[in-house]
């Protein structure tokens, strides 16, 4: 076969590779376009991905500094509370630290007068300042609710001994009808419940002039661990009109302008009380009719809480010396013979703890206040204060700050059941009988400062 | 330069003449790419100057005369095949004042490293444009026959001065083009 580059071919074969060669030609003409077109919608794509992931990091990022920046805002707000709240307290203590020292000094009657006058104002100061920083509080959103476990009977106890003591003052009787289901302990925020109970009993008895204010209470199972506390304060006095009701908890709003010049107040009590219990899962409310007398209502809920002196004989010797020996605890024994204080300062010694002394009651919180024990051993029959009286007043003052349940047991004579509930109420945690010996009173000491840790 | 361009070249030679003629001219040139073009390829611009200067030889006509009836022979192509580019503008001044912008720009989208020449046009009245043919291939006469094109297609009967400010190697030539009174 002749294939020399000079031999002659078919039209009809040459017309056929070019037919080929052309369609060839289109073919990659087609495909070249087809090609670009996908490499610029790609690129569209890329494009509009790169967009959209730098829209979404700058969203980020600017929420990003939205929440340090309102991090940062709260943060200054709870540290100016904080410190506006120090620097408010601190002088006005001062303050009335001092009248109280004055008052406990020799005066004059004139000069008694006087600082009795001082001292009311005071008080008034105090609780308008403190109602003040609570409404700050609540406001920025910072109103926290403590959980401890209290003795509701003990808060009882001690508002009526408060209140009765005003109410007596104005020629007006307070009764308190607590039913049996209130005898319970409790895990909430005792001091948040003290303040309204007391914001509803002092107005009660401030808008009542003659007749009485009665208060009832009672504790309700929920389940679940909830206990729902209803309790309702109804007096005789002058009622609340219909222009007051409307602007009950309405901060600063006093019932009636002539109202708040007669009875002063800081007219945030109703507010405050209010936020506390919507905190506490609840609700208050009034009702009242112009000269009927008034009817409040309020209904909170806590978590039911395990009594302490169920611990009181947990600890085995051995351990409760070590747990004594282990820190320089400070153990304040309140007995009005100073035999007894002797013989349970020979019991401690050996376990190289702080033993303080206090011969009565009065001695007793006033050595509290100073010296912070870790554990108050106290006698019950002393004169000046004794034990009740003592353990109640320290119960209060510690509820009003952010202490620790500090344990108070007490050494008595006599443990009749009816004195048991007595202790309790007092705020008591548990109560050993004398004469006591070392090992038991050891082993007691021990169950309650190995919860303390 | 694109092989479309070879390919039509020779289309038109053997239009005018006859495939024997065609292939002589080819077959007597020492051509890199053997003369074998695809319209997808891209080749040498001496290859296309020397197969204007065979043809030119073997035909008896001026090699310029030659690039300038291609010209009109590309033109026609261009609308036959582009015809979108065309039907766009109303006009020859805006059909050339787009060609550097619009229409080179379409090529290299495909073709990114096309060598195409650049046209710089200005407007120095309702009535009158200087284009600028700026490139390393001696082209004009091409270019030239393209502008006449050009404007019998839409119409315009025009006067064109040449002034060619080429210098070495780069070609540069400006076409004046003065539209006839309406």
């Amino acid at each position: 076969m002749d294939v020399s580059p000079d031999r002659p071919v078919a039209r009809r074969r040459y017309e056929r590779e070019r037919t080929a060669r052309l369609t060839a030609e289109q073919l990659l003409e087609a495909k070249s376009r087809e090609l670009y077109e996908a490499n610029v919608r790609l690129k569209e794509q890329a494009a509009a991905l790169e967009s959209a992931v730098r829209e979404r990091t700058a969203e980020a990022e600017a929420a990003a500094e939205a929440r340090s920046r309102a991090e940062a805002a709260s943060d200054a707000k709870s540290s100016f509370l904080a410190s506006m709240s120090h620097e408010i307290r601190t002088p006005l203590h001062g303050v009335l630290g001092m009248m109280s020292a004055l008052d406990s000094t020799r005066l004059s009657h004139e000069q008694r007068d006087l600082v009795e006058a001082m001292k009311e104002s005071g008080c008034i100061l105090r609780t308008v300042v403190n109602d003040i920083l609570d409404i700050s509080k609540i406001e920025a959103g910072q109103l926290e609710l403590n959980q401890k476990a209290f003795y509701l009977p003990s808060v009882l106890k001690s508002l009526k001994h408060h209140h009765g003591l005003s109410a007596a003052a104005k020629g007006l009787t307070l009764i308190f009808d607590a039913e049996k289901s209130c005898q319970r302990w409790i895990l909430g925020d005792e001091f948040r419940l003290r303040q309204v109970f007391g914001n509803v009993l002092s107005n009660a008895i401030k808008f009542t002039s003659d007749g009485s204010v009665f208060l009832k209470a009672h504790v309700v199972d929920e389940g679940g661990g909830v206990l729902r506390l209803d309790v309702q304060v109804e007096d005789t006095g002058i009622g609340i009109s219909d222009y007051a009701k409307q602007r009950l908890f309405t901060p600063f709003a006093q019932a009636d302008p002539k109202i708040a010049h007669l009875f002063g107040g800081s007219g945030l009590g109703l507010t405050i009380s209010r936020s506390i219990c919507e905190m506490m899962d609840g609700r208050i409310s009034l009702e009242s009719e112009p000269g009927c007398g008034t009817v409040a209502n309020f209904q909170v809920r806590f978590a039911v809480a395990e009594p302490p002196e169920a611990r009181a004989n947990c600890a085995d010797l051995e351990s409760a010396e070590a747990l004594l020996r282990a820190q320089d605890w400070t153990i304040l024994v309140v007995d009005d013979s100073a035999v007894n204080r002797k013989v349970v300062t020979h019991f401690l010694k050996r376990y190289e703890v702080t033993v303080l002394e206090a011969e009565d009651g009065a001695q007793a919180v006033d050595l509290w206040r100073r010296a912070q024990p870790d554990f108050i051993l106290m006698d019950i029959n002393m004169p000046v204060m004794g034990g009740i009286a003592a353990a109640l007043r320290i119960r209060e003052e510690a509820a009003e700050s952010d202490e620790a349940r500090i344990p108070i047991v007490a050494l008595t004579a006599n443990a009749m059941s009816h004195q048991v509930n007595d202790y309790l109420e007092a705020g008591l945690d548990a109560h050993i009988a004398k004469p006591v010996g070392r090992a038991e009173l050891v082993r007691v000491i021990g169950s309650f400062l190995a919860v303390a840790r | 330069m694109k092989g479309l361009i070879f390919v039509e070249l020779l289309k038109m030679a053997e239009k005018a003449s006859n495939e024997d003629l065609v292939d002589g001219v080819l077959d007597g040139l020492e051509l890199e790419s053997g003369g074998a073009y695809s319209a997808v390829g891209s080749y040498s611009c001496s290859e296309l100057v020397a197969i204007v200067g065979g043809l030119s030889e073997k035909m008896n006509a001026p090699a310029s005369a030659l690039q300038e009836q291609f010209g009109h022979w590309m033109f026609d192509h261009f609308v036959e095949n582009f015809g979108q580019f065309f039907s766009e503008k109303h006009s020859a001044f805006d059909m050339l004042e787009s060609i550097d912008q619009e229409v080179h720009v379409e090529v290299r989208k495909l073709y990114p490293d096309a060598e195409l020449p650049r046209f710089e046009t200005k407007r120095l009245s309702q009535t009158e444009m200087t284009m600028t043919y700026i490139s390393a291939r001696p082209l004009q006469s091409f270019c030239h026959g393209l502008i006449e094109s050009c404007l019998a297609h839409y119409g315009e009967a025009a006067q064109i001065t040449i002034d060619d400010q080429s210098h070495n190697e780069a070609t540069q030539v400006v076409f004046n083009i003065s539209l006839d009174a309406a």
